[in-house]
This record gives structure tokens, sequence and C-alpha cells, in this order.
């Protein structure tokens, strides 16, 4: 990302308190928010003329306050793959951040709250823009709880849990290193241990990695 | 007294020694002749024979004791003239002038000896005509004989000339005060001898003691069978069987038990039209069941009972006009019974015979059976409405939850998430040396972010949004994630189904897993569910403590309440010790739309 240009943002959501407060979050932290729209369509016209490189989406909103703001998601990235997505959800749910992420990079998926938490939140954000997909912690979380009767995930130790669920909301090596207070060397070493014990390939991507390992948790 | 017998008298005319006996020793003779004849007719009765066959004795053994070649038992039952609505024009039954009518009597043979055995069987039905011994005896209530040209041109002239019966002498038979019907006997001689009424009056005034045990056990066993019928019937109903297997099931006991021919259920529809409902026994063209009945007659049972809401018969299709058709199928005479549900007439029960008209009391025996039929009919009416609202009870509830779950979700939690931000903001604006306060505020944000998840919480236990968006697959499986003991789910459904089968299922599995947890102490819970032939089936079921009772109050009560508004079964399976199982079978339509945001 050029320093010299804030990027460029466009918000959506039904509730407009919100949403000016969501803008006025990101314009303090050195975005330009180019445009705000209420309903899907609203903001597919404005994302098609203001070409912005984040779209930051309600996932409930009008007509039928269901799934509107994935679907605009899917639009955007196939009309505009530039653009970087944040979905903006009450709940979270496993089937909708796969089926999000499956349009590749720059995805994110947070539960709507996570905007309250200011400093993490616009990190994240600007990590989304610089290509991360992320997925939120919370439903990692869910994932990795779920109780099984004959758990795959009982052959990791607590470190390496802890190592995959970080690798599950899409934190690269470096990232994992930093959260942990671990060097990048012993992240890596951990990682390839994780993919032989669990019997998952090594990812190109950390995009693909998120995929990945999302698939392997809901399906155990 | 000392003069030598005739000869004239048939129990004597074979006797070898007939000129040794005095007539005292040829009184003794038919006297013992007589007692040994009763004997014999007691003794049939006493082992339990049919009623036919004790009446058919009875004919036997006359025949003997007369000397006649032919004899036959037959009832008589008087039509009282008024019964049966408005007989249809030109039917025996009918009268133009639309005033009183003559009784009508017929009579019905119930047993039949000799010569007659063919040609007068076993429940052959006539009515009493002038002319007729049998006709005479009943009128004037004694023995009456008929002879010579008088029977040859009576109305029995063709049987009796082809018999080639010459005399014939009716006498009646009284069972316990009342005239019961009529004995006949004919001879090919010349004439019977005289005194043979007396001699047939005295056996058959004995006689009518067998007759009366062997009637009374007829009815006895006719009772029996007929409220084994309407017990039958009953137990169908009582079953919330569907109205058209009651429909079906009583059409058939009407005409075995009342029908000679057939038996048809007929239902009026408010827009004028009717519907044959089911139909047993003979059949034709026109009789098409479970499609309208059209065609009929404007004077027959289906135009006359919607116009009276009476019982109406016909006793001969001959003279009703449109009758050709019912004419075609072999049918006679018919009887039509109207079938009131909740005061308004609803249909008919109709009967009808190839033979004579039906007896008399044809119309007070089937009242039962119309009876029946509406109550199942009422049944049916009340349990559809009772489904129709429970299922709008449910809806409602469910509507209810949404709509909280919509106010928490867009509201309270949007605006607790707007006022986090605000403060977020007002505690990025506070001067560096005010570092107390801003960290008050912050503890501030972070203490309503709590109460921001909590409403999360609340909303999701509300009403999960993803059930709505994306199925009841990955509902179940977030169920199944959020559970505190492991769940092995099995979904098989590929396509959505109607919301508040998809809910109900939820609430099923969503219920089991709060039990298997806090109640049952389960390690695992299995839960299955897939759809085949219209019906969901979901089954889910722990290794727990077991022990679970719907009547002990717990929200297995409300899921069976739930699932059953839906028109489907529930079943709780939880033995003490042995695990809980819920079996749930739910309607629902086939086909449908594909399954729409799968996640994979």
């Amino acid at each position: 990302m050029a320093s010299s240009r804030a990027p460029q943002v466009v918000l959506a959501d039904d509730d407009v308190l919100l949403r000016e407060g969501v803008a006025s979050l990101l314009a303090r932290s050195g975005f330009e928010v180019v445009g705000q729209a209420g309903n899907g369509t609203e903001l597919l016209a404005l994302a098609r003329s203001a070409r912005p490189e984040l779209a930051v989406i309600d996932i409930r909103m009008p007509p039928g306050h269901g799934t509107e703001g994935l679907t605009a998601a899917r639009v955007i990235r196939e009309e505009l793959p530039g653009t970087a997505i944040i979905v903006l959800s009450a709940h979270v749910e496993v089937n909708e951040a796969m089926d999000l992420l499956a349009g590749g990079e720059r995805l994110g998926y947070l539960l709507k709250s996570r905007v309250t938490d200011v400093a993490e939140f616009i990190d994240t954000v600007k990590r989304i823009t610089a290509g991360a997909s992320v997925v939120d912690p919370s439903l990692v979380q869910e994932l990795v709880r779920a109780r099984r009767r004959r758990d795959p995930l009982d052959v990791l130790s607590p470190r390496e849990r802890q190592v995959l669920a970080l690798m599950a909301e899409g934190a690269s090596n470096a990232g994992i290193a930093q959260r942990i207070f671990v060097t990048e060397g012993t992240v890596e070493k951990h990682v390839r241990s994780i993919l032989t014990k669990l019997d998952l390939p090594e990812s190109e991507t950390d995009h693909r990695r998120v995929l990945a390992v999302l698939k392997f948790l809901e399906a155990r | 007294m000392n003069a030598p017998e005739t000869g004239a008298d048939g129990t004597n005319a074979t006797g070898a020694g007939a000129a040794r006996n005095s007539p005292d020793q040829a009184r003794l003779r038919r006297l013992a002749d007589q007692q040994a004849a009763l004997r014999r007719v007691a003794t049939l009765v006493a082992g339990g024979a049919r009623p036919a066959e004790v009446f058919t004795s009875v004919a036997d053994e006359l025949g003997h004791l007369i000397g006649a070649e032919a004899t036959f038992v037959s009832r008589v039952d008087v039509s009282s003239p008024g019964r049966g609505g408005p007989g249809p024009p030109g039917s025996p039954a009918a009268d133009p002038s639309g005033g009183r009518r003559e009784a009508e009597r017929h009579m019905t043979v119930v047993g039949s000896y000799g010569r007659v055995r063919d040609e007068v069987p076993i429940g052959f039905r006539t009515r009493l005509q002038p002319g007729m011994a049998s006709n005479a005896a009943i009128q004037t209530r004694h023995s009456a004989r008929i002879n010579g040209e008088e029977l040859a041109n009576g109305p029995f002239g063709a049987i009796v000339g082809k018999l080639g019966m010459r005399a014939a002498i009716a006498t009646p038979i009284v069972v316990e005060g009342r005239y019961w019907g009529v004995t006949v006997a004919a001879t090919s001689r010349a004439d019977f001898p005289a005194g043979t009424e007396s001699r047939m009056a005295d056996f058959m005034e004995l006689a009518a003691t067998a007759i009366a045990n062997a009637q009374a056990d007829q009815e006895l066993r006719e009772l029996a069978d007929t409220q084994a019928a309407l017990r039958r019937l009953a137990t169908l109903i009582a079953r919330g069987e569907p109205p058209e297997a009651v429909f079906a099931a009583t059409t058939r006991e009407a005409l075995r038990h009342f029908g000679h021919g057939t038996a048809r259920m007929i239902r009026y529809e408010p827009d004028g039209t009717a519907t044959l409902l089911a139909n047993e026994g003979s059949t034709g063209p026109h009789v098409r069941a479970g499609k309208p009945w059209e065609g009929y007659s404007p004077t027959g049972l289906t135009a006359t009972v919607l116009r009276t809401g009476r019982a109406v018969r016909v006793d001969d299709y001959r003279g009703v006009p449109g009758g050709e058709p019912y004419l075609r199928e072999g049918l006679r005479s018919a009887v039509g019974m109207p079938i009131h549900v909740n005061g308004r007439l609803w249909g008919m029960i109709a009967i009808g015979s190839g033979e004579g008209p039906l007896p008399p009391d044809t119309e007070q025996r089937m009242t039962q059976f119309t009876s029946l039929v509406a109550t199942a009919v009422t049944n049916a009416q009340n349990r559809a409405d009772l489904m129709t609202s429970r299922a709008r009870i449910v809806a409602a509830a469910d509507e209810t939850r949404r709509r909280i779950e919509r106010d928490l979700h867009d509201g309270t939690q949007q605006q607790l998430v707007s006022l986090i931000l605000e403060l977020r903001m007002v505690e990025a604006t506070v001067p560096a040396g005010l570092g107390e306060l801003r960290s008050k505020l912050s503890r501030l944000a972070e203490r309503l972010a709590g109460v921001s998840d909590q409403v999360r919480e609340i909303s999701h236990g509300i009403h999960p949004a993803i059930l709505s968006s994306a199925g009841l697959r990955p509902a179940l499986r977030a169920l199944g994630r959020r559970s505190a003991v492991p769940v092995d789910i099995n979904v098989r459904i590929d396509r959505r189904l109607p919301e508040p089968v998809e809910v109900g299922a939820y609430y099923v599995v969503s219920e089991m897993l709060t039990n298997a947890a806090k109640h049952a102490r389960a390690s695992v819970v299995a839960v299955d569910a897939e759809t085949s032939g219209g019906t969901l089936r979901l089954r889910v079921r722990d290794d727990g403590t077991g022990g679970a009772s719907p009547l002990r109050g717990s929200g297995l009560t409300g899921l069976k309440d739930r699932i059953e508004a839906l028109g489907g079964m529930f079943s709780l399976h939880s033995p003490e010790g042995g695990g809980t199982a819920v079996c749930c079978e739910l309607p629902v339509p086939e086909g449908g739309q594909p399954g729409a945001g799968h996640g994979q």
C-alpha cells in the first residue's frame, strides 16, 4: 500500500449510526471513506463507481435481513477482484466463513462487535487490505473447542493447538511468532508437525492454509 | 267313536293295519308322531342349529305329519304407511294421491321343504296379495285353504302349475302372542283331508316355541354381529384413522348387514353437487368412487334425501324415472339414510337390493351406522381444526421469537456496538494527563462489550439466524459444536424444508443436547436426520441415565406438542439406565428447492 495515499473504503450497513461510527473510526485510522450504502444494491453501485481498495459490509441488510452482505461480497469479488472485503456479522458461522473465503485472498469474516476493540480491528483491517485472509477468532475457538468422541486434535500438543487456531484465524507464521512469543523458525516447526500429524497438505499461501484448516476443523 | 277311520286321513293312509285302528289309537298315533316331530325340532334348537335349519326342519316335519309334498315357513312383516318418505312415483309403495296408504305385508321364506325348495327358496320374498292362502291366513288369523281353480289362477299360479299342486293350506304362526309369520303346505292330491287345518294349527302352535327360540337366537346373533361391526368402526374412528378409511369400512359393513346388492356413501358438497365417497358391491359406469356423483334421478334417493333430510326408500326402481342405471346394475330396491353432522345434512348411506323391497326395519337398524359416520366426520373435522389451530399457535410463537431476535439484533445489539464505538472515541480524546479517566472509560467500554456478547448469545438462543439463512444441516452442525457432550451428526438432507419443520427439528435436537448434558450425564449423542418419501425422519439418542419422561414437565413435552402440531409423530424412549432416544417423523413436501448456502 502506497503510504502517500490513504486507502479508499466503502461501507455498507443499514444502521446509520453504527455505519457513521465505523466510518469515523476508519477515517481517524488513515482510511478515506469514499461512500456509504444502506443495502446490497446501493453498495454494488457504489463499489462499481468508486472502485475502492476495501469494502466493509454488514452481512444482514434490507430487504430480506438475511445474508445480503455475503451475496454482495461475492459479486464485488467477481467484478472487482482487487477489492479487499470484510464482512461483519452479529453471529459467526463456519459455513458463511468458508463460503466467503472460497472467493480468494484479501477477505475477512468478523464479528461485528470487533469494531469496538479499536486498535485490534484497525490492525486486522490493515492486514486484510495488505493481502491476508482473516477469520474471527471466536469462530475458530468454537471449531477447535467442539467436543468429539474420537478427536483427531488429540494428537496435538497444547502449543500446537494454539498454533493451529492462529493458522485458522489467518495469521502468518510471523504473526503467529509474534503472538505466542517464539521465533518464526519455531512456528515453522510447529506448523510442519501439525500438518504431518493431521495429514494436511502444505499450502502455498496463508489464504489456502486458512481454508484447509477451516475445512478440516469443520469436518472433524 | 267306534266307526273306523275313513282312510282319508293322511297319517294313517299308509298304515298296513288301518282296519284294526280304532279312532283312539289313530289319535294316539298322531299324537306320538307329533311329539316325536317336535322332539326332533327341539333337539335341533337345543343343539344351536341355525334358524334356517330349524325352520326347514319345521317345514319338513309338518309335511310328513300332514302328508304334504311341499311346505314352507315364512316371516311376515308389515311396512306401515308413511315410513320411508315419499315413495318414488309408480313404485308399489307409492301413493300418487299423497294420502294415507294401506299397510303392506311381505313374506320372506325362512324354511322350505319338498318340491317348493327350488321354486320358493329360503330368502324368497314377496308381497302378500289377495288370492294367496297366506294372505287370507294373516288377515283372518285362521288357517285358510285354497284349491282348484282359485289356486291355479292365483298369484302363485305359475309355480303351482309347474309343481302340479292342487290344494294349499296356510296357517298363521303366532310367536309370543304376535303374528310372526305363516306356514304353507301344498299337495298334488285333489285336496287335503278335512281336519288338516286344525292339525297344522296344533303342530304350529307347539312348534312356535322352537321358532321363538331359534328366532331369539338369530336376533342375538345378528345383534352381536352388528355390535361387532359397530365396534370395529368405532375403533377405527377412535384411532383417528383418516375419514376415507372409515367411510370405506362403514360402507363395507353396511353392505354386509343390510344390502343384498350394493352399499354407497355419498357426500353433499356445499356447492350443491354430490360426491361418491365409497362403493361396495354391484357397480356400473355411473359408479366412480371418489368422483362426483352425477346424473341421479330427481325423484331417487340422492335428490330426495337432500331435499327432505330424511330416510328415503325406493321399493322398485322400475317405477323411478331415471332409475335405469340402477336396474342395469341389477338393483331393484334401495334405502337411503341421511347423515347429519352438527345439525347439517352432510351425506347419505344408500343400500340397494336386487330382490324385493328391503325389510321395513332397515332404516331403524341403519341409524346406528349413520350416527357412527357422523361421529367419524365430526371427529375428523375437530381433529383438522385442532391441527390447524395448533400449527397456527406454533407458527405464531415462532414468528414472535423471530421478531424478538430481529429486534435484539437490529436494535439493541447495534445500538450497544454504536455506544461502545462512541465511548472508544471519547476515550481517545481524553487528554494525556487524565489517565485515570481514560482507563475508567476503557473499562466501561469493555463491560458494555460484555453486555453486547450476552445479547448476542440470547438472541441466538431465541432464534438461530443460521437456520433461516442456511437450513437444517449447518444449523445442526453448529448446535453440535456448541454442545457440552460430543455429538455424532449425520444429516442426509439436500434441500431446504418448510421453515416450521426446520425449526421443529432444530428444537428437538437442541433440547435433547441440553438434556444429555444437564440431566442424562451422557458421554455421546447421535443425531440422524434424513428425508425420504415425503417424510423427515429425525433420531436423537444418548447413552445417558435415561428415565426422561414428558410427564415430568421437561422441555420434551413442548417438543412433542410442537412436532404433533406439524402433523408429525414424536416418540420418546427413555428407560431408566438405558439412555434416551427420540424419534420424530414429519411430513414434508416431496422435491422442493435444493439446499442453499452450504459451505461444502
